[in-house]
């Protein structure tokens, strides 16, 4: 297991070192520098470059670089002085992550739900209510049904806020349009993998001991149908993070990826250079917890990693 | 259980039929015949495909109609023509510029202010109270550039019935002086105020979606955008397959450390944000159609070099691929015989589930400022427009947003059934 985790925790640092290195090198081979104001005389451009290290040869500032990310720092904003990323990201990183954990739960904890639901009751109404769901999760983006639900909830119903203030009232419409295409996903994927397992012969068994339905859902059909849902929870999360990207503008959260679009207009590469990595890091590490996690779980890859293959 | 008499004499005997029994009666079918006939079967992948098709076909010709019969192009900008809806009417708007008498909960405007609702409205004090009908700078595309006022004097001793009364009675005295004012009407429903000008609807016979804001026709820049759309997405499917299949192809054939290493590559490249990275690029790129169409083979080659890889690994270790080798057939004829049509079946259907998410990294991009530059349509950057001014002029949101869905829609069907219809594991 030990083994299993540190295998892991060195590919994930390699992932990371490979990605910061990508951004550095492709941030670097832009034709133009961030001063390209033509109001600006040359010796002050040729200050500015100075004083953020851009005159150095490139491999220079590429160990310079890296250094500082290890320590954490992840430079300043070149269009507004003395901001550095690492504040920026603990200013606005706060709203971004309180849209993001109720997406995700809404998500799960729906999706696990339709999904299972949809199995229990094969080829009938809610079997079609949440394929219905799930089709129209992975076929209407967040861009359309982010304004869609703000204009009807919002605008004409009156029931919900149209943009995000302090209310837990106002998250509700962005939590539910960055969920919905995830909760799509994970309940298509959790009514497969019911599916599968109401025809194990284990169920049969169980039916067979004596278990009410209820009981039968809830410790076999259950705990061996979601193992899938867990492996998957990664790469969703990396979804809900860029998803948040469009979710946040839409609904004006003034969170991280609102900011993120921001940067990318006003072209502030350090910006957009820290948040693109941080993201990075941010998704790896879901990723890792997940992975881990699962090998916990999962008994047959416990079983494997004791084995010391 | 009844009994029953069986006699020998019941039974006869009928013998051999060689000939039936060596007679092969369903016609042989090849894959791809058997895969199209179990397609053609399944409706919903079926009406996704004609959907599809119609998409596509008004992508091509779409632009041809509107310049042959209207001489509208995507860029073409009429700034008297702006903000047209498909259904037209001239009704109308109505802006409340006066009020001492009444005290209102919310304001509730329809997206062209034709009818408005106050919401909770409570009587407060006797004095003016005026409503604006028409407005000259918002109203131009109707033709009359008129505008209207309305104003009456409440005192202490009116009620709601009274004031309403007064409103509908100078709403006709208007209406009397110049019939080209349509009428209004005022009511109250409950605790709400509505008040609703009267006007003519008729289809929009020039623009038949509609116009945006600087008055380019929406059905041209439709499908104009679908063809950008349609190219970003076919193109970088299409490459992006042909290299998975020659990386994956490779990898799974020779196997062993080359195997390892080109695996490994692609695990950690596909643990790199593929939606960041497109971010990235894009940002160092100028920005159009072909960069985007780089950006996005560059991010998702490497979902179809795995599947190529594992579909190569199983079929090379499978009976008939031995057979042939042992018959003497050289690496060429097992690829070229063997494994690529074996492994078109998965690779289609990712290539089908491939193209709706490259529409949807194309719009996500446009939505970010990444897209396409203007004047150039896309069915992202559209909808991007629409979604800024989508409370005023919701058509605006809502034609591209149709016709994305729609087509999200229709290529995740068909793609569903296309799996069914290619696996012959499913065969019932």
């Amino acid at each position: 297991m030990l083994k299993y985790i540190l295998k892991r925790l060195l590919m994930a640092l390699g992932t990371l070192w490979v990605i910061a290195t990508l951004t550095f090198f492709l941030m670097h081979a832009l034709p133009n520098d961030p001063f390209t104001d033509p109001k600006l005389k040359p010796e002050v451009k040729q200050a500015l470059r100075v004083k953020y290290g851009l005159d150095k040869p490139l491999s220079e500032q590429y160990i310079i670089y890296m250094k500082n990310i290890a320590k954490g720092d992840l430079g300043t904003s070149i269009k507004y002085p003395g901001r550095s990323v690492t504040d920026m990201i603990r200013q606005s990183f706060p709203k971004s992550f309180a849209l993001g954990w109720r997406a995700l739960i809404i998500a799960v904890v729906l999706g696990i739900f339709l999904g299972v639901l949809a199995a229990l009751n094969h080829q009938k109404a809610m079997d079609y209510l949440s394929i219905i769901i799930a089709i129209i999760g992975v076929s209407i983006p967040s861009i359309i049904l982010g304004p869609i639900l703000a204009y009807f909830f919002g605008v004409q119903l009156g029931w919900f806020p149209v943009t995000v203030d302090k209310t837990q009232w106002s998250l509700i419409l962005p939590s539910i349009t960055l969920a919905l295409s995830s909760l799509a996903t994970i309940s298509r994927l959790m009514r497969t993998t019911t599916l599968e397992v109401l025809g194990q012969d284990y169920i049969s068994t169980a039916k067979s001991k004596g278990l009410s339905k209820y009981q039968t859902v809830w410790k076999h059909v259950l705990r061996n149908a979601i193992m899938p849902v867990i492996t998957v929870l990664g790469p969703l999360f990396a979804s809900l993070i860029t998803g948040s990207i469009v979710v946040e503008k839409i609904f004006a959260v003034a969170g991280l990826g609102e900011y993120f679009v921001s940067t990318i207009t006003e072209q502030d590469y350090p910006m957009i250079m820290g948040i693109t990595i941080f993201y990075a890091a941010l998704i790896i590490l879901s990723i890792l917890i997940v992975d881990i996690v699962y090998g916990f779980i999962d008994p047959r890859l416990r079983i494997a990693g004791k084995g010391g293959k | 259980m009844t009994d029953m008499k069986l006699d020998k004499s019941d039974f006869t005997h009928v013998g051999k039929n060689l000939k039936a029994a060596g007679e092969i009666k369903r016609p042989s079918l090849s894959y791809w015949k058997d895969a199209y006939r179990r397609l053609k079967n399944n409706k919903v992948a079926m009406v996704s495909f004609y959907v599809l098709i119609i998409l596509i076909i008004m992508s091509i010709v779409g632009p041809i109609i509107s310049k042959s019969l209207y001489g509208h192009t995507y860029d073409k900008q009429n700034l008297a023509e702006q903000n047209q809806t498909p259904i037209m009417s001239n009704a109308r708007s109505i802006t409340l510029i006066s009020n001492d008498v009444f005290k209102y909960g919310e304001y509730v405007p329809n997206y062209r202010k034709s009818k408005v609702k106050f919401k909770n409205v409570q009587l407060k004090s006797a004095g003016k109270l005026g409503f604006k009908i028409g407005n000259q700078a918002d109203e131009s595309w109707q033709g009359d550039k008129k505008e209207y006022q309305l104003v009456i004097d409440v005192e202490n001793t009116d009620t709601w019935a009274s004031i309403v009364d007064k409103l509908n009675a100078e709403g006709e005295k208007l209406l009397a002086q110049d019939p080209d004012f349509r009428g209004i009407k005022f009511d109250k429903k409950g605790s709400n105020l509505v008040v609703e000008t009267k006007g003519e609807k008729w289809f929009n016979k020039t623009h038949w979606f509609g116009t945006d804001e600087f008055g380019r026709d929406l059905f041209t820049r439709l499908w104009e955008g679908g063809r950008i759309s349609f190219f970003i997405a076919f193109i970088s499917v299409f490459i992006t397959a042909i290299f998975g299949i020659i990386y994956g192809g490779v990898s799974g054939y020779i196997g062993g450390k080359v195997d390892d290493l080109l695996m490994r590559v692609v695990e950690i490249l596909m643990t790199v944000p593929d939606m960041l990275y497109t971010i990235l690029l894009l940002t160092v790129m100028d920005p159009g159609i072909k960069p985007i169409s780089i950006v996005l083979i560059v991010t998702g080659w490497m979902g179809t070099a795995r599947i190529v890889r594992g579909e190569v690994m199983r079929l090379k270790h499978s009976e008939y691929v031995i057979a042939a080798k042992t018959l003497g057939a050289d690496s060429k004829r097992i690829i070229l015989k063997h494994l690529i049509p074996n492994t078109m079946g998965p690779i289609i259907v990712d290539m089908t589930m491939m193209i709706p998410k490259m529409i949807f990294a194309e719009a996500f991009l446009s939505f970010i400022g990444l897209g396409v530059p203007v004047p150039y349509a896309s069915w992202g950057s559209l909808a991007n427009q629409g979604a800024k001014i989508f409370r005023q002029f919701p058509h605006q949101l809502l034609v591209p947003a149709i016709a994305i869905s729609l087509t999200m829609f229709a290529f995740n069907l068909l793609g569903d059934g296309l799996r069914d219809a290619l696996d012959p594991r499913l065969r019932k």
